[in-house]
């Protein structure tokens, strides 16, 4: 039996150059290791207090370090994401389509950006839920249902970090280690191994916005059943129609394939047809017959001329 | 005081099984002093594609309370948070089993249901309706005990059982008078198909029956409409009446000798019922009611969708007089007494208002 292709497609939301390590670096270099096709998506210039440039140079060095296939700037106005929710939907929609998971903080983390990204990818979960979701937390612990373990791929991570020096120099890429670290090692008081884990929250099966909220709040959000039914409804229609326009497709290339085979067939009695001719005494004969005529008769010979008046003599009577 | 019911289709115009408890309900409740508003797909607001939500959402919208909501199957699933003080949730078929154990994927084929409406009915009507309806209801109530089985595998909350009443106009009349009406011949061996023609009914089975027992069984079909949008060819040359109201039913049951049922599917089951009250015998699958009323029938039970069980079956019934007239004789009243209106009335009484 071919073996299935258990490769994933992931794509990493990353608001600022930098968020994508210090959040999930360990995940990610965890995914290359699996040659899991990876893209990052970086939403901001990163040029509120630093060089932009700069920044993600760096960034497409980390991107090596990690393992990351190919990085995308989409170069909105650092700190100022909630300005442009519209074109950020737009552009994400478009881009993140097709990846089988995508990462992206989680919407209580801290930083404004962080939170307009993440409820923004949301909303597009919420219509759409055809990919995984998980979010990764920056600037605080979080609720999360993923531990992933890292502390055999720590020292990529921290090389990674390392190579972000200049984005981190505001708070001291060796401060942001050591409180990386800390992070890494205590999400929870309940872990019981002295390990390094980065955390998520992972939404496997379509939930709207505020299903996410409530988890993450401990149900302390309001919930309203009513739109939240609504939204079901639509991601469901949504997804019926998406599953039905494949199966269509499937349909249609199972009965290609189909006639393909029967052709293949047809073709196959010819040639068994083609073979027995081609064993048979007339075709031996005529086969005969044509090889040996240019021995015997050579073109351009006497005998040649001789054998052609012959058959007109023949033919005309 | 107020009370709603919220329906599919008009209970007027239209008289399924689930249409018919409607209209008992409505009875009921207004014998006890309710003034009963009744919605259904044709008087209510359209709001997208999805009717079961608009017409429970309605309901909602309307500037009104009530004592008592009874919602049909999952029609009430855009009425909740409902502005009643308790919403009961009748159930008379549930998508969620119909669409995982009798039709699979790999049945859409040969049951030539396509495959949106099957989606649509799994995940929309099932998954996400039905479970809506049966988390948000106050108190559900089955119609037999295998659908309150079923609906046991998906809500974790009580479900009680109120089996459908049958008629009392459903009783045996006298066939030979019948069968002249008709023109059938008086000793002809009848036998009756009720239901849709489509995979769901069994009516493949019944095609691939009616093709071995042509010289052995006169046929009657009779043909209703509603449920999936697929459906499948008429037999042409037998006798086939459509749309039967159900008031005629009893004189259609009468006029056979046994009745031939092989849905995949029944939630309850009502022409089970029908035809054993005016004492037919009936070759059924264990659909629906069929388990609480086993000990009726006899060994007419057939264990696999298979023409041939339901063959066999046809001619030991043609062999054995004594068992047609056991149930016309015994059965008939069993089945009357214990599918009573007066107790449905009782129990759905206990059910709506305790």
């Amino acid at each position: 039996m071919e073996k299935k292709d258990e490769r994933n497609s992931i794509i990493v939301i990353a608001p600022h150059p930098d968020d994508e390590v210090l959040g999930c670096g360990g995940t990610i270099y965890k995914h290359a290791q699996k040659g899991d096709r990876i893209h990052l998506c970086v939403l901001t210039d990163g040029s509120k207090f630093l060089d932009g440039y700069r920044r993600k140079e760096e960034c497409l060095k980390v991107s090596q370090i990690l393992g990351i296939n190919e990085v995308i700037f989409l170069d909105f106005p650092d700190g100022q994401l909630e300005n442009h929710t519209q074109r950020l939907k737009s552009a994400l929609e478009g881009l993140i389509k097709g990846f089988q998971k995508v990462y992206t903080p989680h919407p209580l983390d801290h930083h404004p950006d962080h939170i307009t990204s993440s409820l923004t990818v949301l909303s597009i979960f919420e219509e759409d839920p055809s990919f995984e979701l998980r979010m990764y937390g920056v600037y605080n612990t979080f609720r999360y249902n993923l531990l992933v373990d890292v502390t055999d791929v720590y020292d990529i991570k921290k090389n990674a970090l390392l190579e972000y020096s200049y984005s981190l120099s505001l708070t001291g890429v060796e401060l942001m280690i050591q409180r990386t670290e800390a992070f890494m090692k205590y999400p929870t008081i309940n872990t019981s191994e002295n390990k390094l884990y980065e955390t998520f929250f992972v939404a496997d099966k379509p939930m709207t916005t505020n299903e996410v909220l409530s988890y993450l709040t401990y149900d302390l959000m309001c919930q309203d059943p009513h739109n939240q039914l609504l939204k079901k409804i639509r991601a469901t229609e949504i997804l019926i129609e998406k599953l039905d326009k494949e199966h269509t497709l499937r349909v249609a290339l199972e009965r290609e394939v189909a006639d393909y085979k029967e052709k293949m067939e047809r073709l196959r009695t010819c040639e068994e047809e083609l073979n027995k001719l081609k064993t048979s005494v007339f075709f031996r004969m005529y086969h005969a017959y044509h090889t040996l005529k240019p021995k015997i008769i050579p073109p351009g010979s006497l005998r040649e001329g001789i054998y052609k008046r012959l058959i007109s003599f023949i033919k005309r009577y | 005081m107020q009370a709603l019911i919220l329906n599919m289709k008009d209970p007027f115009k239209f008289k399924g099984g689930a249409e018919r408890i409607a209209l008992r309900i409505k009875d009921l409740l207004e014998e006890e002093g309710f003034n009963v508003d009744l919605i259904h797909e044709e008087n209510s607001q359209k709001v997208g594609g999805f009717s079961p939500y608009w017409v429970g959402r309605h309901a909602h919208l309307m500037d009104k309370e009530w004592e008592l909501a009874v919602v049909n199957n999952f029609v009430g699933v855009g009425f909740f948070p409902g502005k009643a003080k308790k919403t009961v949730a009748v159930f008379h078929i549930l998508y969620l089993e119909f669409f995982e154990e009798a039709i699979k994927e790999q049945d859409l084929q040969k049951a030539n249901i396509g495959y949106r409406e099957y989606l649509v009915n799994k995940y929309l009507n099932g998954h996400l309706g039905e479970v809506f309806v049966l988390n948000a209801a106050d108190r559900i109530v089955a119609v037999s005990e295998s659908l309150k089985e079923s609906i046991k595998k998906h809500v974790e909350k009580e479900v009680l059982v109120v089996q459908n009443p049958v008629d009392g106009v459903f009783q045996p009349q006298n066939k030979e008078k019948i069968r002249e009406r008709f023109n059938i011949p008086k000793d002809a061996f009848v036998g009756l198909y009720v239901g849709r023609n489509d995979y769901t009914k069994g009516y493949d089975i019944f095609r691939e029956l009616v093709s071995y027992t042509y010289r052995d069984v006169f046929w009657v079909q009779v043909i209703s409409s509603g449920g999936l949008e697929s459906s499948m060819p008429l037999i042409k040359d037998i006798i086939t009446f459509r749309e039967v109201p159900f008031e005629e039913m009893p004189i259609i049951y009468s006029l056979a000798d046994f009745l031939v049922f092989p849905s995949r599917y029944e939630g309850f089951g009502l022409s089970i019922v029908e035809a054993l009250a005016c004492g037919i015998p009936i070759i059924t699958l264990r659909v629906g009611i069929v388990k609480e009323i086993e000990d009726l029938l006899q060994g007419l039970v057939v264990n696999q969708p298979d023409p041939k069980e339901f063959f066999d079956r046809i001619m030991v019934l043609k062999r054995f007089k004594v068992i047609r007239d056991y149930y016309k004789h015994v059965v008939s009243e069993e089945i009357r007494r214990r599918f009573s209106v007066e107790l449905w009335k009782k129990k759905m009484k206990e059910t709506l208002l305790s």
